[in-house]
């Protein structure tokens, strides 16, 4: 079972941080709540709506966006025409969806490479790309896996404050990250998985300290100085 | 770039237009005949392209829309004296609901790439035997359609003109319909359908409702082809109407010419064309043999050209222009 | 309807199935090894069978005299098309290798109908031939033959895959491509290897078909179809499960040809084949996830 017994709430606005080894579960749950898994038991709800068996497009309409583990943007696509793609579930209108394509290109950084094809884009420009694609869709509620691996220490600066930027417009971000460090600084709360079961869930600094925790990353204890 | 406001690409198309109207009137009937096939292939190619190269979904088996249209009118004229032109648009509809009825199969089963190319040639292979085998449709014998002479409301004329023009005005119609799909909100989705459609799903697209829009344009569109076919050669039989071998002329031009641009199956036709009649001419002998030079430069296209033509010329040009 | 003729029937299909399983069993080590659809593959068998019709006549002998011969010509040829053609796109996306192998399809077929016509050709055979008759039932010789020779050589084929170091090398291949790559193997020599053992094989189930078989340049459409319905069927990169697709296809299309009158026999292939493809899309052996 890939994901046992998994219940939380996430308050709006909020940063969530989500961690756990590797294979404990953190893709397969944002693939539940994107739709692309269909749980066994138990339900998924987005305030009153309930999510279960909803498509992955209909989940996205209802304002859940998200980003893939390995970034795939359209590679043969420009970065324009990736996020315009994104762009016309909310816009009808050519133009307009043109003017809100570049806006947030500008957003995100990626303004000045608009015409270049997605594929030739280095990892941090795709991220930032994915990043714009999910905004496209005026999102509620963001599910971001992984969106710090593989960026060097300038890079992942740089899209910790995209993060905290994206947060503060309202949006309410479950963030997935390896690192400890990173789950630290951006998140108002933590859910640690383990094997598919959730073992700790509170503020950073008590999931740091929690034993469990402590166990299941073995040995690694953070400090919050 | 512009000459008093007037920009020089206008110039490029209006002459464009006089050649195109002007050339059956100039050239000997054999000639004529060429260039509407050069058009009918062009025009087929381009109605595949929709959904093949649109919306990436590879179809093995677009003869079962283009014999669909092709019987429909045919059997419509032949039993109930009801115009071809009428014959047509019912022939379209019938292949756009075949599409649907594919597509909706298909899809929703989640087939992709060759397992969805080889499922649309099983279902025109199974259009072919039935029809094979149906008193209705004249079985191996295929159906005549009755000579009318100079009749152009029961399309067909003795003079290749008419067709050539017909052919010409369905063409620019598909090219009209293409156009409009690549620049908007269609075409971005089937982009990114194309492109990975699970991506796709994550930003909102319908890939499954988009994806029956496709073959559902493109089903009705290469049904209207048959019926042309059926009035310009005047019968129809099982294997030229749901054979394996139409299915494969029909996406050869887009795929060398270019899958997924507007303009690539008319530059796959334009260059298959004249190279299929100059080999019939030199080899002679069968039917088919024209076949021989196209799986030749199928081969070449594919390891030389993966993008076809239009693909390389457009590589090519802007390489060159920076 | 006559219990004997449908007995009859079955065992007609099974005996053809035998032939299907070779030409099965050759195009899944193709698609296991490669990855590639090869639509080439009945191109193969009918170049397979002209070549033996040549060769019987001009020599004058028995077609099965010639089977090394065209298996060894078939060999030749598969090596070099897939060690100068096909290798240069294994990295393309699939539906370019499709096209590619269906352009070399093409280009074969119309080129045997330039260079032979396409007259149906028979080759006649007084040595093997005829029949044998037990309980009312008739058991053709040289389908008997066809079916015993399929049956050795796809065991023979089963062998060397999974006893000879050539063998397990090209398994490992098509087990883990990358893996194989960074232990040295010669991929390219490997590969165009495999793609030559396969040709051969569907060249010599052309070769024990030919003394009851049309030769016609098309006759390899009908052949790779019923093969890409059998793999499918079968499931994908399954080595039994070809085998046994291609008995119960075989089966199921003499059934088909005394059941349902005239073409419709391939009927029930073809449904059978869409059914698969959305039901089941594995096949009934298949371990790849589709």
């Amino acid at each position: 079972m890939a994901v046992n017994h998994v219940s939380f709430q996430v308050r709006e606005g909020e940063i969530l941080g989500l961690i756990g080894p590797n294979g404990s579960g953190k893709t397969t749950l944002f693939n539940l709540i994107s739709g692309f898994f269909a749980p066994d038991t138990g339900s998924i709800y987005l305030g009153d709506e309930r999510l279960v068996g909803l498509k992955p497009h209909q989940i996205c309409k209802r304002g859940i966006g998200r980003t893939f583990q390995i970034v795939r943007p359209f590679p043969h696509l420009s970065v324009m025409r990736n996020v315009r793609a994104a762009v016309f579930n909310r816009e009808r209108e050519i133009n307009q969806a043109n003017r809100r394509s570049e806006s947030l290109l500008e957003f995100v950084g990626l303004w000045s490479k608009r015409k270049e094809l997605a594929g030739s884009l280095t990892l941090a420009e795709r991220k930032q790309l994915e990043l714009a694609r999910c905004l496209a869709t005026q999102p509620r509620f963001l599910l971001l896996d992984e969106v710090m691996a593989g960026l060097n220490p300038v890079e992942q600066k740089q899209m910790i404050e995209l993060v905290i930027k994206i947060g503060e417009g309202g949006i309410t971000i479950i963030v997935i990250e390896h690192t400890m460090q990173i789950i630290m600084t951006l998140s108002d709360r933590i859910i640690v998985l383990c094997f598919g079961e959730m073992i700790a869930q509170g503020v950073p600094q008590e999931v740091a300290n929690d034993p469990n925790v402590i166990k299941s990353y073995l040995g690694e204890k953070y400090t919050f100085a | 770039m512009s000459k008093n406001g007037i920009p020089k690409i206008l110039f490029f198309w209006f002459g464009l237009i006089l050649i195109a109207v002007l050339l059956p009137f100039l050239l000997p009937s054999y000639f004529v005949h060429v260039l509407i096939m050069i058009l009918f292939y062009g025009y087929l190619g381009t109605s595949w392209n929709i959904l093949g190269g649109y919306a990436g979904q590879f179809s093995f088996g677009h003869a079962a829309f283009f014999g669909i249209g092709a019987y429909t009118s045919t059997l419509a004229f032949v039993n109930w004296q009801t115009s071809p032109w009428i014959g047509m648009v019912f022939g379209g509809l019938l292949g756009g609901l075949l599409g649907l009825l594919i597509g909706s199969l298909c899809f929703h089963y989640g087939l992709r790439g060759p397992y969805f190319a080889l499922a649309t040639l099983a279902f025109a292979e199974l259009l072919r035997l039935i029809s094979l085998n149906l008193d209705l449709t004249g079985k191996a014998m295929g159906i005549l359609i009755p000579l009318k002479g100079n009749a152009p409301l029961s399309f067909q004329h003795e003079s290749k003109i008419f067709y050539y023009f017909v052919i010409l005005l369905m063409l620019i119609g598909a090219l009209w319909v293409t156009r409009r799909i690549d620049g908007g909100k269609i075409g971005d989705y089937l982009a990114a359908i194309r492109e990975d459609e699970d991506s796709a799903e994550a930003i909102g697209v319908n890939t499954f409702a988009y994806k029956l829009l496709g073959i559902l344009i493109s089903g009705f569109l290469t049904a209207l082809g048959g019926t042309f076919y059926a009035q310009y050669f005047l019968y129809i039989d099982p294997p030229v109407t749901f054979g394996v071998g139409t299915s494969i002329e029909i996406f050869l031009r887009p795929i060398v010419g270019g899958m997924g641009t507007v303009y690539g199956p008319i530059i796959g036709a334009l260059v298959l064309g004249p190279l299929g009649e100059v080999t019939r001419g030199i080899l002679g002998g069968y039917h088919g043999v024209h076949l021989m030079i196209y799986g030749a430069i199928l081969v070449g296209v594919i390891i030389f050209l993966p993008k076809g033509i239009y693909g390389w010329l457009d590589g090519f040009i802007r390489g060159h222009t920076r | 309807m006559d219990t004997n003729i449908l007995i009859q029937a079955i065992i007609s299909g099974l005996l053809m199935g035998g032939v299907y399983a070779l030409v099965a069993v050759s195009l899944n080590l193709i698609f296991g090894v490669m990855k590639i659809i090869n639509f080439a593959h009945g191109a193969f068998m009918m170049l397979g069978m002209y070549f033996t019709y040549w060769v019987s006549i001009f020599l004058d002998i028995h077609p099965y005299l010639s089977l090394f011969t065209s298996m060894s010509a078939l060999f030749v040829i598969g090596f070099l098309i897939q060690y100068g053609l096909i290798n240069r796109i294994m990295e393309a996306p699939e539906h370019n290798q499709l096209l590619l192998t269906l352009g070399i399809a093409l280009f074969l077929e119309n080129l045997a109908l330039f260079l032979w016509s396409p007259n149906y050709r028979m080759l006649q055979v007084t040595t093997l031939a005829g029949a044998m008759h037990t309980h009312k039932l008739m058991f053709s010789t040289p389908r008997m033959i066809a079916f015993g020779a399929a049956l050795a050589m796809t065991l023979l084929l089963y062998l060397f895959l999974t006893k000879t170091d050539s063998g397990k090398a090209i398994r490992a291949i098509s087990q883990d491509r990358e893996g194989a790559h960074v232990i040295g193997i010669n991929m390219k020599i490997i590969y165009s290897v495999a793609f030559g053992i396969g040709s051969a094989c569907v060249a010599a189930a052309g070769t024990m078909i030919t003394p009851f078989f049309y030769i016609t340049p098309t006759v390899g459409l009908v052949f790779v179809i019923t093969a890409f319905v059998i793999v499918v069927l079968g499931g994908l990169g399954s080595f039994w499960g070809a085998f046994f697709g291609a008995l119960i296809v075989g089966i199921a299309e003499s059934l088909g040809e005394v059941l349902l009158p005239g073409s419709l026999k391939q009927v029930p292939i073809y449904s059978i084949f869409i059914l698969t493809l959305l039901l089941r899309p594995k096949g009934l052996f298949g371990k790849k996830h589709v």
